[in-house]
């Protein structure tokens, strides 16, 4: 009785987790432009996704920025992350400060800053301004990711490679690199999310030039969104799904 | 026979902090080529530290580590022809037992061909072969020991370090891998140095031991040296067991002195480690298979020349042995071994026997009470 | 000797760190301090002179009532979210090791959509006609359509369901540590249940409540998007502000200070977060 209580009680919250989602997908076959109910099974809003080039382009730009940032901050956060467990250094603390700071402060804030100092340097809003701030606000949930699975990691094994005749350079990429494989894996992982899912830091950063989905899509909120919307994130939602879940597959059989 | 040592490493006046934590202080020795020399101490003597210097994992503070005349203090491990044979083996867990093995050639650039043969026959030497493909978590910790051993000596170093490794073990194999480890050095003719807390251990495997005790080393011998002559307290306390008397000097001769230990009277060969003064304290230091006890049948009897009268307050039963524990008239508590003599009825004790205790002349061993 | 090139390794690798939190990290939280201290400038954004006025002007009257409210519905979302998401995480960590993967994965996957579509889907869910109000009435349970959207409610609705997540990962982390037997040497020491629960397992888990509680209060009070999808007129939230300061009104300055303040009071939060944990476990990663 008490674990039937306790399985309603999680369903029911993955249930509102889930909801939204399952409505977009619902809508996104629903033969009516209304949102309200249900008036049958259609595929037309895809075919109109298809047929829509700058819908698609945003996405598509959406998804490339999503893996340009998680690569880009994977490779900082875990050289980052090597770094912290292997060197002792001047401002190591501040480091470490900085990382759980980065995590918790609100988009805004560094949305804000980064914006003024682009603009201040004269950088163009675009791709590239995008690409730094998603890596800035990714790096430190990788550096985490990556730390915590180094801490279990046996110092022993690094002194037995040096005693092996490895230099520091053979050590991290024999030894260290693949022991924390999956850590790495899981941080890019995170970071792909965190880019896909941010709205605010792309809304400063983004610029004209560059609109990724999120930007494209709240520009027409006021004006109302059109069905073939849906389909597409419902389409993004399905990829991205089977894009991770190969992945993951990969990554466990090749341990 | 006997070849005279080849120094191959040297320390000397090696001390070394950690802070203001003197972990080695002013540590001089000298390993020889080809010799099986184990550094036994209690835990936190400075042992590991030792050994980690030799590996290059450590810097001395100050000293200097000397392998084949060159300093090679501040040399890092990587560059050093030693290689260590860890605690817990630190095996890297994402690779094959081959890949594990052949890594020192891997990294000294060896051609794939030559690998293969080297780590067989590596393998083989350690009877893992059948195991090459195995990843270290498939493989029982006798298995694992085995093959750290055969991926360190692989390299052919000049000196193999081994920590502590066999005491992820348990006993029986513990015994086993002592003789197997002790043949396998005498095959590949390399020095050895072995970290051991075990004295049994160390006695059993060396050409040579170093007692080390808060970071100094407290004496450096054979097994037999160590065990029938130690040089003082700590080292005759650690190694074995040990019965100790306070004795006090009456008399000075030329070869021999008297002395009074728990009231009786003794004439003891003098010490060659120092000079016996009269009047002075003395220690006189007994192990207990050394000492012989006779039961007493008459209580009012007195006891002879050159024996304590005592009581059994308790013994231990141990198979080949008998341990017993001897209650004095002087108040003392002495350990006693007797072996079983299936002839001599005399030999089942009980507790609350009354027994005299004497020792095999000479056998004693006088330390200066300091 | 050090081997050259392994020391080279190390020093490039030292020099990118500092270069990188100097640049992307240090340099434009520095500026937002410094621009919080100069005048707006139609053309450059920034101009001398230095001056506190910006400060002044974050006791505007209008400016307080955002504020307040933003922090009203901040407090409301973070502690609605941590009753709910407790007990959900205390199941969820007491599952067998490998459902607790997949139902760990599974908070995750509804990310893969962006955020701001999710709120999105919402409107269809709490419009007039929509499916909350249609179930509700097909059961009987209400007689008339409650109106929810561009209301507070449903900025509040939407906060919750959008940080729902960040409160529960935070908990999972150190729910997931805590060790069974705990409890049950609480019970034998004759404590009931949920004697237990609160004198055991609440304390352990403080410094996750308090890191997802930051992980919730913060973004609560700046998502704008949640406010302009479903929100109503005075729906504004600090974040709003923040960026209208910025887009709108281009008074960089004014903006800055806001988001000084703002930082303050994160820093303020984060202190209180090392306090809560270091007593537990120093290692404890944030979330």
């Amino acid at each position: 009785m008490v674990n039937a209580l306790k399985y309603l009680y999680v369903g029911a919250v993955y249930l509102v987790l889930y909801a939204p989602l399952l409505v977009t997908i619902c809508f996104s076959f629903n033969d009516s432009v209304s949102a309200d109910a249900w008036f049958g099974f259609t595929v037309k809003w895809y075919e109109r996704l298809f047929a829509d080039k700058s819908l698609i382009n945003s996405a598509l730009r959406s998804l490339f920025l999503a893996a340009s940032t998680a690569t880009t901050s994977t490779v900082v956060g875990t050289i980052i992350a090597i770094a912290l467990h292997r060197y002792r250094f001047i401002g190591q603390k501040v480091v470490y400060g900085s990382l759980s700071v980065i995590m918790l402060s609100p988009e805004i804030i560094q949305g804000i800053s980064l914006v003024m100092i682009f603009v201040i340097l004269g950088i163009p809003l675009g791709f590239s301004t995008l690409l730094l701030s998603h890596t800035v606000f990714c790096f430190p949930f990788v550096t985490i990711t990556v730390l915590v699975r180094l801490k279990g990691v046996n110092r022993n094994l690094a002194e037995a490679g040096a005693d092996l005749g490895a230099s520091d350079v053979d050590i991290v990429r024999f030894i260290l690199i693949p022991l924390i494989l999956p850590a790495v894996f899981a941080g890019w992982l995170i970071s792909f999310t965190l880019s896909i899912d941010d709205v605010i830091i792309s809304f400063f950063v983004g610029g004209k030039n560059y609109e990724i989905l999120p930007m494209k899509i709240y520009s027409m909120v006021r004006t109302g969104i059109q069905p073939d919307v849906n389909a597409l994130c419902a389409a993004l939602f399905f990829a991205t799904f089977a894009v991770v879940m190969l992945s993951y597959r990969l990554v466990r059989n090749r341990k | 026979m006997e070849k005279p040592p080849v120094p191959l490493l040297e320390l000397k006046s090696v001390t070394k902090f950690f802070g203001a934590n003197k972990v080695l202080d002013d540590v001089d020795l000298t390993v020889n080529d080809g010799e099986f020399l184990t550094l036994l101490g209690p835990s936190g003597c400075g042992k590991t530290t030792l050994l980690r210097l030799i590996a290059g994992f450590e810097r001395p503070t100050t000293g200097k580590v000397i392998m084949n005349g060159k300093e090679i203090s501040y040399l890092s491990p990587n560059r050093r022809a030693v290689n260590m044979v860890f605690q817990q083996y630190a095996l890297f867990p994402h690779m094959t037992v081959f890949d594990n093995v052949a890594f020192g050639l891997k990294m000294k650039g060896v051609p794939k061909e030559e690998i293969e043969v080297e780590v067989f026959s590596a393998l083989e030497k350690v009877k893992m072969n059948k195991f090459s493909l195995r990843f270290p978590a498939e493989l029982s910790s006798g298995q694992q020991q085995r093959v750290a051993m055969a991926r360190a000596f692989i390299n052919n170093p000049k000196i193999l370090l081994l920590d502590e490794p066999l005491s992820a073990l348990d006993y029986r194999l513990r015994q086993e891998m002592q003789i197997e480890l002790k043949e396998l050095q005498r095959d590949l003719g390399m020095t050895f140095v072995y970290v051991t807390h075990d004295q049994e251990e160390a006695l059993a495997m060396s050409d040579r031991v170093a007692v080390l005790n808060e970071g100094m080393i407290e004496q450096v011998g054979t097994p037999i040296q160590i065990y029938e002559e130690p040089k003082n307290m700590f080292v005759a306390k650690f190694v074995g067991e040990i019965n100790v008397f306070d004795g006090m000097v009456i008399k000075v001769g030329d070869d021999d002195f008297d002395t009074i230990v728990e009231g009786m009277f003794y004439r003891l060969r003098k010490p060659s480690s120092f000079e016996v003064v009269r009047g002075s304290k003395i220690k006189v230091l007994l192990r207990p298979e050394d000492m012989v006890v006779s039961k007493v049948n008459d209580p009012e009897a007195e006891a002879p020349e050159n024996a304590l009268r005592g009581v059994i307050s308790f013994l231990v039963y141990k198979g080949r042995t008998i341990d017993l524990w001897i209650q004095t008239a002087g108040g003392n508590m002495v350990m006693a071994t007797q072996f079983f003599n299936e002839d001599d009825p005399d030999i089942i004790y009980e507790v609350n026997d009354v027994v005299n205790v004497s020792w095999i002349k000479d056998w004693e061993v006088i330390l200066p009470d300091a | 000797m050090l081997k050259t090139a392994d020391n080279f390794c190390r020093q490039a690798v030292l020099y990118f760190i500092f270069i990188w939190f100097g640049v992307m990290v240090f340099a434009p939280n520095l500026l937002v301090l410094l621009a919080s201290f100069l005048s707006q400038d139609p053309v450059w954004y920034l101009r001398l002179p230095l001056n506190l006025e910006n400060y002044a002007a974050l006791s505007d009257p209008k400016l307080l009532t955002v504020i307040l409210k933003s922090l009203n519905l901040a407090v409301c979302t973070t502690l609605f979210c941590l009753v709910v998401a407790y007990p959900f995480t205390y199941f969820i960590a007491r599952f067998a090791r490998e459902r607790r993967a997949l139902f760990l994965m599974l908070i995750i996957v509804p990310f893969w959509t962006n955020s701001l579509i999710r709120n999105y889907a919402l409107i269809s869910i709490l419009s007039e006609n929509g499916i909350l109000n249609t179930f509700l009435m097909k059961h009987g349970w209400i007689s008339e359509p409650l109106k929810v959207l561009y209301t507070n409610a449903a900025v509040f609705a939407g906060m919750t369901y959008t940080l729902l997540p960040f409160m529960i990962l935070p908990l999972y982390a150190t729910l997931e540590k805590l060790d069974l037997s705990l409890l049950e040497a609480a019970e034998d020491l004759g404590a009931g249940p949920m004697a237990a629960f609160f004198r055991v397992v609440v304390p352990i888990s403080a410094p996750g409540i308090v890191a997802g509680c930051i992980m919730v209060f913060l973004p609560a009070l700046t998502l704008f998007y949640v406010s302009d999808i479903l929100g109503g007129a005075d729906s504004a939230v600090l974040g709003s502000v923040i960026r209208d300061q910025f887009m709108i009104v281009k008074d960089w300055p004014v903006g800055a200070a806001i988001n000084v303040a703002l930082t303050v009071f994160m820093l303020f939060l984060l202190h209180l977060y090392y306090k809560s944990g270091n007593s537990v476990d120093q290692e404890q990663p944030i979330w």
